[in-house]
């Protein structure tokens, strides 16, 4: 009778774990009482088996994996004759293992500076003490069906009836007057000095952690004190205590300083050189209380801790909270934890869509790249080196080396390297700082790692060390010695592999330099597009008030210049309007409308100076001229129009914040006023006396900037003879309004430059090792008469497919990441095709070439030599 | 420093004597259920007789290979010195504490 088998599976299982010594009187036991229980049923006998092998499963029968048979612990003496080992053959072929050295750590450079600057931009507004219990108050408007999203609240927001809120403060914030002033030093002597700050609140400094280093720790309570920074105390009075001095705002209105508090850290969103009481705002704008009530400033809450933002939204909705004027028009407030704000701050159609996290997201990503392209050509070159080195392992296995000290051996070696790699990539770091904070123009330092990160950095590269040792110490460690001793070296696997590698690595380096060709078109386009006004060759400037009653004579006398042609006054710049109202009233308007126009105040030339073209009726004239004698001439733009409705536009009266009656006099083109990541806004331009226009555009003559500069700042002094001028280019603030994007494109080129270098090197490093490979077939294909350009062809067929498989990947997946980047983009540049080709076909060509010089040397050698060497 | 048994190390102990000289892993087992009426796992009972010869009261050595085991051996126990002695210590030790329950605690009566 043939025997009735167990279940093989758990046989095995049990032959594998059990203890060498144990297995015979173990599996005899099982099998017998198997044999006795077979008889009666072979299901229950199995089931029996099964169980009696998981019951052994014990501790003590499971085989320890040091066996004491022989010792292969990895003593101090192997790790030394590791290392000399390593060195020696460091020595021997110095070029390949600098390259990947070289490779690598400029691989750890760049992740450390996408680290430091990562942490930067997350630990933004962190320091404040609970910060998690802060949040920004926002505004969401329903306008017709899409949504319009301010980042500011009303006045007039009521907090009472939640009791999750503890404190709820007010700031106004700005870049121009009434926030930025003019201080003079205590001295006295000569100009004053520009400084930014806020109006604000109490709760300013008991809400957020800006620590008071003297004076007053309630500085804004409601009467004539301001708090200023440590830096401003210091250039205003020097080590003096400033407390309780008088400052003059606007050389005017006086207040004390009652406190002194520590200077904002730059990883705060708020920044202010000083802070003043809302009272002082009041009388600077002339506002009422009860206007103060509907206007809009930031609001950020501070609440008691475990609060969720979007039940604490929900309540803000309510009636008490926001006041039922607001509901009605369909506003709605929304709070933002704080933390998230300066990541998270772009807003369409009422979502949220990222903001700078796409930027940290994409420089995660670009890090990661980088780093696993410089993996990659470590891991290349490092199997392919060691197929040169296929005696040693050969050797070592024939004394008895066993695959886990060979594996050993590799990883220690690539430690070593990964470790030389990281110090040396410590060093680019500290280098390439200054540089990076340039571009990026922040001030990150080392000091950022610190604490934890030292650790994770430390995980990090270990980590690195064992992706890039584990694969080549596999492969190399089961060479079969037999085989390499006589000769016979088949690595064939291994190479598909490498090919596979470099694939994915050219396909990476190749989609970097593609997606960063986009950005930079893209970013190009903005630069070139025409925004529907001109602004090249032109000063803004903000005036005094004394400057504007005498602007006429500020005009004539700096237009004696030749170097100035024209000057006009408006009370917004067009290229960074903020000026929305939802107040406009005209004939035939719905009841339900809420469309918000943009509007300009402008003297009668503003049209004529920034090159506006009428489409319709005309534009301002010298002298005003309407039917109706108190109404104020206005300008529209297209889009206007057609928001408007009207069948023929000009002489149609509208009315701008229930005061301005305004008389449509012409039709313009549109205004690009805001970032091209945003569609085109109506505007109304209207006419308005300088009083009330806070900008004078200067425009000069192509090239004559500075003797332009010189007949203002002359003509300037005559009128304002204490202040400093301030002065700003309309080209330079267009360029402002993409900082973020010129800073990332910039990286990016920066990073996909680096991305090449990598790629180089592995293309260098494995056309090297192909053409040692394939020494002796050229040789012999030379001595058969083979061209040098057909034993070149040889080479290069072994490449071409790889590269092929690269473009054909890398091409459409960077298409695609292009179209969903430039998506964000409101206004669009194509894909450069003809850009993509040329890069690619330089891509090829670069590749092609580095493979010719690497084999010159091969194909150009007497055959007879390379046929010799053995 | 004095080892002590527990009960099942007793137990098996004791029928790895009665069993000589053919006690291993199964008959042991079967010896259990045949006179204690216990049903024990082969693993509790392999684990117990490795314990007990790591404590020196069990010495062993290899059978014959077996058909009926899938021509594996048997690993076959036998009583050492100290087995016996660890042995005679508890009978000895049971017996003087049974003899020295005084009467009356025997006697079951309805209180």
């Amino acid at each position: 009778m043939k025997m009735q088998k167990p279940p093989k599976w758990a046989d095995k299982f049990l032959a594998w774990y059990c203890r060498p010594d144990l297995l015979d009187e173990i599996q005899g036991d099982i099998y017998e009482l198997y044999d006795r229980k077979v008889g009666e049923s072979k299901r229950a006998a199995n089931w029996q088996f099964v169980w009696n092998v998981i019951r052994f499963f014990r501790i003590k029968n499971i085989k320890k994996r040091s066996s004491k048979t022989y010792s292969n612990a990895i003593t101090a003496a192997m790790l030394k004759n590791n290392l000399t080992v390593f060195l020696r053959s460091f020595r021997r072929n110095p070029g390949h293992s600098l390259l990947s050295l070289f490779g690598l750590s400029i691989a750890f450079a760049c992740t450390f500076l996408i680290v430091l600057w990562v942490n930067n931009e997350m630990s933004y507004d962190k320091f404040n003490k609970d910060s998690e219990n802060l949040y920004k108050v926002i505004t969401h408007i329903d306008a017709n069906d899409s949504y319009q999203t301010q980042f500011t609240a009303g006045f007039n927001i009521d907090v009472s009836s939640v009791p999750e809120v503890e404190e709820v403060t007010h700031i106004s914030t700005g870049t121009r007057w009434p926030h930025e002033l003019c201080f003079w030093p205590e001295t006295e002597t000569g100009e004053c000095v520009y400084f930014s700050g806020v109006y604000a609140s109490p709760g300013l400094f008991s809400t957020f952690t800006f620590p008071i280093l003297s004076g007053d720790p309630d500085p804004l309570k409601d009467v004539a004190q301001i708090a200023i920074s440590d830096k401003m105390a210091k250039t205003l009075y020097g080590e003096e205590s400033p407390l309780g001095k008088i400052i003059k705002i606007d050389g005017s209105k006086e207040v004390s300083i009652a406190a002194v508090f520590q200077d904002i850290p730059s990883q705060s969103s708020i920044k202010f050189d000083f802070a003043l009481p809302f009272s002082i705002y009041q009388r600077q704008t002339g506002i009422s209380d009860e206007r103060l009530q509907s206007w809009f400033f930031d609001v950020y809450l501070k609440t008691v801790s475990n609060v969720d933002a979007g039940q604490l939204s929900g309540k803000l909705n309510n009636p008490a909270v926001i006041g039922g004027e607001y509901l009605s028009k369909k506003m709605a407030y929304e709070a933002v934890p704080f933390t998230e704000w300066h990541l998270n701050n772009t807003y369409e159609n009422g979502k949220a869509t990222g903001g700078r996290i796409d930027y940290v997201r994409l420089f995660i990503l670009i890090a990661l790249l980088v780093l696993v392209m410089a993996v990659i050509n470590f891991v290349n070159l490092s199997t392919a080196k060691a197929t040169l080195r296929a005696k040693e392992i050969g050797v070592r296995k024939a004394i008895g080396a066993v695959k886990s000290s060979l594996v050993a051996q590799f990883m220690s070696e690539s430690f070593v390297m990964v470790l030389a790699a990281f110090l040396l990539g410590i060093g680019w770091t500290v280098l390439g700082l200054p540089i990076f904070n340039n571009i990026i123009g922040d001030s990150l330092s080392l000091s950022l790692i610190g604490g934890m990160n030292v650790v994770y950095l430390l995980i990090f590269m270990v980590v690195v060390a064992l992706l890039a040792g584990l694969y080549p110490s596999l492969v190399l460690s089961s060479f079969q010695s037999a085989g390499i001793l006589k000769g016979a070296s088949n690595f064939n696997g291994s190479l598909n592999i490498r090919k596979v590698l470099m694939a994915v690595q050219i396909c990476l380096s190749l989609g970097i330099i593609l997606f960063s060709s986009v950005i930079y078109f893209q970013l190009d386009f903005i630069r070139q597009k025409n925004l529907g006004f001109d602004r090249e060759n032109m000063i803004r400037l903000e005036p005094s008030y004394r400057l504007l009653k005498s602007y006429d004579a500020f005009k004539s006398e700096t237009l004696r210049s030749d170097a100035v042609t024209d000057m006009t006054a408006a009370n917004a710049n067009p290229m960074v309007m903020d000026n929305n109202t939802l107040a406009v009233d005209w004939a035939g308007k719905s009841p339900d409308s809420q469309i918000s126009f943009q509007t300009i105040g402008a003297l009668a030339n503003f049209s004529e100076l920034f090159g506006l073209q009428v489409l319709e009726g005309r534009s301002f004239l010298a002298e005003k001229l309407t039917k109706d004698s108190l109404a104020t001439e206005a300008l529209i733009t297209e889009t206007a129009a057609a928001y408007f409705g009207f069948e023929n536009p000009i002489g149609e009266k509208i009315r701008i914040h229930d005061y301005l009656d305004c008389e449509i006099v012409g039709v313009v083109n549109d205004l690009h006023t805001s970032s091209l990541k945003e569609s085109i806004q109506p505007l109304i331009i209207y006419r308005s006396p300088i009083e009330y226009l806070p900008g004078i555009y200067i425009k000069y003559r192509n090239g004559e900037a500075q003797k332009a500069l010189e007949a203002i700042s002359v003509s300037y002094k005559l009128i304002e003879p204490d202040l400093l001028l301030k002065y700003w280019f309309q080209d330079e603030t267009f360029d402002n309004l993409y900082k973020t994007e010129s800073i990332a494109s910039n990286l990016v080129l920066a990073f996909s430059m680096i991305s090449i270098i990598i790629a180089i090197i592995g293309i260098v490093g494995l056309a090297t090792f192909n053409t040692l490979r394939k020494t002796k077939e050229i040789g012999v294909r030379r001595v058969f008469g083979a061209t040098a350009f057909e034993s070149l062809l040889v080479l290069v067929k072994e490449f071409v497919w790889v590269v092929m498989i690269a473009l054909l990947v890398a091409v459409p997946v960077a298409w695609v990441i292009s179209q969903k980047w430039l998506q964000s983009y409101a206004y669009r540049t194509q894909i450069p095709w003809v850009t993509f080709g040329l890069i690619v076909l330089a891509a090829v060509l670069l590749i092609m070439g580095v493979i010719w010089i690497q084999s010159q040397k091969t194909i150009t050698t007497n055959p007879t030599k390379s046929l010799r060497s053995e | 420093m004095r080892t002590y048994l527990g009960e099942l190390e007793e137990l098996i102990l004791l029928t790895v004597g009665v069993l000589y000289p053919e006690a291993y892993g199964v008959s042991v087992m079967d010896e259990i259920k045949i006179q204690a009426d216990r049903s024990l796992n082969i693993s509790s009972i392999h684990s117990v007789l490795i314990r007990l010869e790591e404590k020196g009261f069990l010495k062993s050595h290899m059978s014959e290979p077996r058909e009926e085991r899938g021509g594996r051996r048997k690993r076959i126990f036998t009583l050492t010195a100290a087995g016996k002695t660890v042995l005679d210590e508890s009978q000895a030790l049971r017996n003087q504490l049974y003899s020295m329950i005084p009467k009356p605690a025997f006697e079951f009566k309805l209180t």
